[in-house]
């Protein structure tokens, strides 16, 4: 009987031992910070710089992760760079710009299937010995990744900084500048549902400044954004999910670079010269701080919520703890850079 | 060089004329707004002309702090290098603006 007993127990170790063998390792979550000339990656438990990819020469404006984190793409204003973020490679580059074809990239976001890019572009064409340019009207360009082809180009509305996927509609877009409008990717359709500059009848004009977009993959997938009208600030979010738009009006005015919502959507952080943390739902604050290092572009937040990065702009990343928004530390960083986006792995 | 007056004379500068009369498109015009475009290709003025008469500022601190989204976007075209067009390299001088600054000649080319 007691031989019995102890065999039943030691299956069960072995039986518990296993389980936690073959159960999904947790993922850790990483900071991909492009800065000028290299990608440098940050490990957010240890909050330091682990690996510095000096794969690129360039100046990068802006950049997005795909859908499923596999890949992290750099908008080098003429060319994107493409790197394998389980690697921390470069393994593409795509290069839109010519000596006669100059493409300016504004604004980019990677299709819900990883397939394509979308790219808001200013382009200007030259002829040769023509000493004249072309400048033509803005174009959304569809670029298919596999085979590195615009295969599609819609006009669209001047100033369109962000471009923005719905997850479960592949068939349209939602292009922010002046405006927001909804763009049918069969034929280029513009829908204009949201009025910035040009609000509905009695609405008072109010400006943004979209080019930050901190999402993660595997985030609640709204977009938030701070735009202010002459005499008040309001939160713009916009459901990814859905393709909902709302608008908070927050309490206080605060000038706001960029904006991300914590994981239980419970609250907006946001950061220019100070780190803001509102309440998502009335828009009121709950705790400011000035920024010790300065003014800072992005915001980034753990895939638990517990920690938030602000920056770069300069050369650092500075640390919070969300509860309390106290200075948790700085992160140095190699050259100055403007985006960072969290990746869990 | 097409001055006033001035036509082709033969089949190719006439249709030289043609295909330029079609294809340019002046940024002034189609433009629904009358906010300034020009090297700045976001609509917005920007926050650092601080728009009100008191708080909140809306100034960079510091002003260093700003230049590398100020150079990409053309933002300042006068008080930045225009690497859009005219210094596409300049990080190359200057990968962290207040550390390097010194190193930067978009003033003065050696």
């Amino acid at each position: 009987m007691k031989h019995r007993s102890l065999g039943i127990l030691a299956m069960v170790f072995v039986l518990c031992a296993l389980a936690g063998a073959f159960s999904p390792a947790e993922a850790k979550d990483f900071l991909f910070v492009p800065v000028s000339n290299a990608l440098q990656i940050v490990d957010c438990d240890t909050d330091t710089v682990v690996k510095t990819v000096p794969a690129y020469n360039d100046y990068i404006m802006s950049a997005a992760p795909s859908a499923d984190g596999k890949r992290y793409y750099l908008n080098a204003q003429h060319s994107v760079y493409v790197f394998d973020t389980a690697t921390h490679q470069l393994i593409d580059t795509f290069r839109l710009s010519s000596d006669l074809n100059r493409v300016t990239i504004l604004g980019f976001a990677v299709s819900e299937d990883g397939g394509k890019l979308y790219l808001s572009c200013s382009i200007t064409k030259k002829k040769q010995n023509v000493p004249k340019l072309n400048v033509l009207p803005p174009q959304l360009l569809v670029f298919d990744i596999p085979s590195k082809q615009v295969v599609q180009s819609f006009e669209i509305p001047y100033c369109v900084s962000g471009v923005f996927t719905l997850r479960n509609d592949p068939n349209h877009l939602m292009l922010v500048g002046l405006d927001i409008h909804k763009i049918q990717l069969s034929d280029g359709k513009l829908e204009k549902v949201f009025g910035f500059l040009h609000p509905d009848a009695g609405g008072e004009p109010a400006n943004n400044f979209i080019i930050w977009y901190n999402q993660s993959p595997g985030d609640p997938g709204i977009f938030v954004n701070a735009y202010y009208t002459p005499s008040a600030m309001y939160f713009l979010n916009l459901d990814r999910n859905t393709g909902e738009i709302k608008s908070v009006k927050a309490s206080d005015i605060f000038m706001l670079y960029s904006c991300v919502l914590s994981p239980d959507k419970k609250y907006v952080y946001a950061a220019m010269d100070d780190v803001v943390k509102f309440d998502a739902q009335t828009g009121a604050t709950i705790k400011s701080v000035t920024l010790e290092r300065g003014t800072s572009y992005a915001v980034s937040i753990t895939s638990d919520g517990k920690k938030l990065y602000v920056g770069p702009s300069g050369t650092d990343i500075t640390v919070f703890d969300t509860e309390t928004m106290t200075q948790l530390g700085t992160i140095p960083l190699e050259a100055d850079g403007v985006a960072v986006h969290r990746i869990s792995q | 060089m097409k001055g006033e007056g001035m036509k082709g004379i033969n089949k190719r500068a006439k249709e030289l004329e043609e295909e330029l009369q079609e294809e340019v498109f002046g940024m002034s015009e189609n433009v629904s707004t009358s906010m300034p475009i020009g090297c700045t290709t976001i609509f917005d003025t920007g926050w650092e002309t601080n728009p009100r008469p008191d708080s909140p500022v809306g100034n960079c601190i510091s002003s260093a702090r700003d230049f590398t989204s100020c150079s990409g976007p053309c933002w300042w075209p006068a008080q930045t290098p225009d690497n859009i067009t005219n210094f596409p390299d300049f990080q190359n001088q200057c990968r962290a603006v207040e550390r390097d600054w010194r190193n930067l000649n978009f003033v003065i080319k050696r």
